[in-house]
Formats: C-alpha cells, sequence, structure tokens
C-alpha cells in the first residue's frame, strides 16, 4: 500500500505558474506591511466610529423617555423616544389587545399615532357613546411632558371626549404590577382617597366615564377641558393643578 | 519577516507536498492559489523558530490542513460547488493520478489525509493527531476506518489491496 501512495502521489507536483504566482504574491505583501497596518489602524477607527454611531443612534432611537397611556376602557400605553417616535405598543386589557392588533402605530410620530388610535372605530364608537379618553403622559423631565401635553391638546382631534394630563413616572412604580396602564393607575389611586376599599379588579373593570363620574360625585372637578399637571383635587375646584 | 531568499526557498521545496495536501483534502486545484499564498506568507511573517526541516514540514502541512478545513466550511465554495455541479471544479487538473487516487477521493476528507499522512509523508498517528489537532485515539480511529474504506472501494473496483 505505501508503494502505491508512493507511485500516485509523486507524480503530483505543483505547477512552474503556481509557485512563479506564489512567489510574486507573497513577496508584494511582505513588501507593504506599512500600508496594512496602516489599513488596519483606519479599519479599526471606522469600526470604533460605526460602533459610537450605532450606539447613539440606539440611546436616541430604542429607549423611551415617555409613557403615554391611552385609557377609554381599553388601556394601551404608547413608549415614546428622545425623537417623540412610537416605539412600542402595549395593550393591558383585552379590549386594548384587540384595537392594536388591528393597528400599525409604531415609529409614527406621538401625535399621528394618536390621532390614529382616536380614528379606530371601536374607539371612537365608545368616544359617541359617551366615553371619555383620558391620556396620561408619564416621564421624569416634567417640562417636556407638560410640553407634550399641550401637542397633544392641541393637535389630537378628539371632539372634546378626551382629558390629557402629566403624571410623574416615580409617584407610578406600581402600576404594571397591578396589571394596570399608568393612566389607568393614576386614576385608581385618586379613587383609593374617596373608596379605600375598592379592589384593581373592580378598577380595572370601571370605564374612564364611570371612574371620572363616581370621583365627580364626590365633588372632585374633572374638567374635561383643563390640562396641565394632576388633577384638581378636593371639593369644587378648591384642589392644585 | 522572513528574508525574501528564504521564503522563496522554501516554497521550492515544500510547493509539491502543499499542492499533494490540497489535492487529498480538496479533491481538485481550485482554491489551491489562494491556499499556497495564504500558507507561505504565514510563513513569510511568522516568527516561529523551526528545530529543523522536519518541523518546519510538519507545521506547513498544519497550516494548510487548517486552510483546507476553512476553505470547505466556506458558504461561498459550497454554493460555487453546487452551481458547478456535474462539472468537476479541477477538471483542468491532469485528468488521471491513477486508481487509487479515484478511491481516495470517495472516501471523507478526514479519512484521506490520515491514510495520505501515514503512506506517503510517513507520519504515526501521534505526529497525525498533533497535525489535525485530534486525539490520538480518535486518529487511530480514523485511520482503521479509513483503510477498511478504502479496501471495501479497491474490491469493488476490482483490485485487490493490502491495506
Amino acid at each position: 500500500m505505501k508503494q502505491m501512495f508512493e507511485n500516485t502521489f509523486s507524480s503530483m507536483h505543483a505547477s512552474y505558474d503556481l509557485v512563479a504566482k506564489t512567489k510574486s504574491s507573497v513577496m508584494q505583501r511582505m513588501e507593504k506591511p506599512q500600508r496594512k497596518s496602516f489599513g488596519l489602524t483606519k479599519l479599526m477607527m471606522g469600526l470604533t466610529i460605526m460602533m459610537v454611531l450605532i450606539g447613539g443612534g440606539y440611546w436616541l432611537y430604542f429607549i423611551p423617555v415617555v409613557t403615554i397611556s391611552v385609557d377609554i376602557n381599553p388601556s394601551i400605553e404608547l413608549s415614546i423616544n428622545r425623537l417623540d417616535r412610537v416605539i412600542d405598543v402595549k395593550a393591558y386589557n383585552s379590549d386594548g389587545q384587540t384595537i392594536i392588533d388591528t393597528l400599525d402605530i409604531q415609529y409614527q410620530s406621538y401625535p399621528d399615532a394618536l390621532n390614529t388610535l382616536m380614528d379606530d372605530p371601536t374607539i371612537a364608537s365608545l368616544l359617541s357613546n359617551d366615553g371619555i379618553a383620558n391620556i396620561t403622559v408619564v416621564g421624569n423631565d416634567s417640562d417636556h411632558c407638560l410640553k407634550m401635553v399641550e401637542t397633544i391638546n392641541t393637535t389630537v382631534q378628539c371632539e372634546g371626549k378626551m382629558q390629557c394630563h402629566h403624571e410623574d413616572q416615580q409617584e407610578l412604580q406600581g402600576a404594571h404590577d397591578c396589571g394596570m396602564s399608568y393612566g389607568r393607575y393614576a386614576m385608581y389611586q385618586f379613587l383609593l382617597e374617596y373608596y379605600p376599599n375598592l379592589t384593581i379588579e373592580e378598577v380595572n373593570a370601571m370605564s374612564m366615564r364611570q371612574i371620572r363620574d363616581m370621583l365627580q360625585d364626590e365633588g372632585v372637578d374633572m374638567d374635561i377641558s383643563g390640562y396641565g399637571h394632576g388633577y384638581n383635587h378636593g371639593h369644587h375646584g378648591d384642589g392644585h393643578e | 519577516m522572513r528574508s525574501e531568499s528564504d521564503v522563496a526557498r522554501v516554497i521550492d521545496t515544500y510547493a509539491d507536498t502543499i499542492k499533494r495536501i490540497c489535492m487529498v483534502y480538496l479533491k481538485n486545484t481550485a482554491e489551491t492559489e489562494d491556499i499556497f499564498q495564504t500558507v507561505f506568507f504565514k510563513y513569510a511573517t511568522s516568527t516561529i523558530e523551526f528545530d529543523n526541516d522536519d518541523h518546519l514540514k510538519a507545521w506547513l502541512i498544519k497550516i494548510t490542513v487548517n486552510q483546507c478545513k476553512d476553505t470547505l466550511k466556506s458558504f461561498f465554495r459550497s454554493k460555487r460547488i453546487d452551481l458547478d455541479d456535474g462539472i468537476e471544479p479541477g477538471s483542468d487538473d491532469p485528468p488521471d493520478y491513477g486508481f487509487l487516487y479515484d478511491a481516495l477521493k470517495k472516501l471523507p476528507s478526514n479519512s484521506r489525509m490520515v491514510l495520505y499522512l501515514e503512506y506517503y509523508e510517513g507520519y504515526n498517528a501521534k505526529e497525525i493527531g498533533s497535525i489535525m489537532h485530534k486525539n490520538v485515539n480518535t486518529i487511530y480511529t480514523w485511520i482503521k476506518r479509513a483503510k477498511d474504506q478504502l479496501k471495501t472501494i479497491l474490491k469493488e473496483e476490482g483490485y485487490e489491496a493490502n491495506v
């Protein structure tokens, strides 16, 4: 067998051309180490810049800074990035899920996304039947959130059936643990001042109209046209903005 | 960086060996040129001090085997071979290296390589294990299996061989 291998492979040779080409190519590459190293440095610099841009772009685009909670009876939350774009949409009840399953509002600006939501036939029907859209802008930068509240109040078409306000995110930390949107949780906290025995399940089953009516019955000023930070606590307008 | 004359000498001395490894591992010469340039450029830029020519030859074979493995794994190669199916990539090679080479081409690449290294280059199982980055027991298993496979193929082709 060894002899068979010897006979077979001793006839295999690298051609003159192959040897000459290899020598020429290797020698050329040996003469250009400096250029290669410069190319490598440029490549590394390019990669670093690309990583910074990608990291910065990710920070700018994919990190949410504000949450807009839209509650009627459907409860939906929109996560908004620094560029005022919707980067995530979540529903907090089955009504909300049904609506977001049929809408494509991701990556829209938040006023466009809210208008699209309000135009949804289910939401439009709820609002025309005495429903109220409670829109809560939740974030840590109050100035920015209040500007957003103002924008929403001036650009979102809701025919007077909308109440928009800002809440501080830190005060609503427990919302998602209770399975509630920020907006519904804020209302729940508010209701507890007057109805301390109210359960999470009961509040989850209520529409914003029912909650608003309960609070109004207790003498809370739920001025639908007002906007700003929080609701007017207290009886008949003696609260604070 | 080694001197140009040293690199040229090594290319002249070991070109045939590298060519044979490529022919055993890849079964054609389509990628041989790239592998030649890579292997000898690695030699030119390596800082390893070789004890002797045997040490250098074993190192070159090891580098070539690695390059051949990478080539076999290459997505582009597999696609190209698929497209060229029916047209043997090495069709411009000298057409006939004899019945043993034809039989070897029917074996898996690792089987071909261990038989070549043992029978033609004269390495033992331990040395082959070092070249192929495998445990010596694995090499024993591969050699045994490869010999059985080769014997069967040669028999089917009507050749009697004492493998």
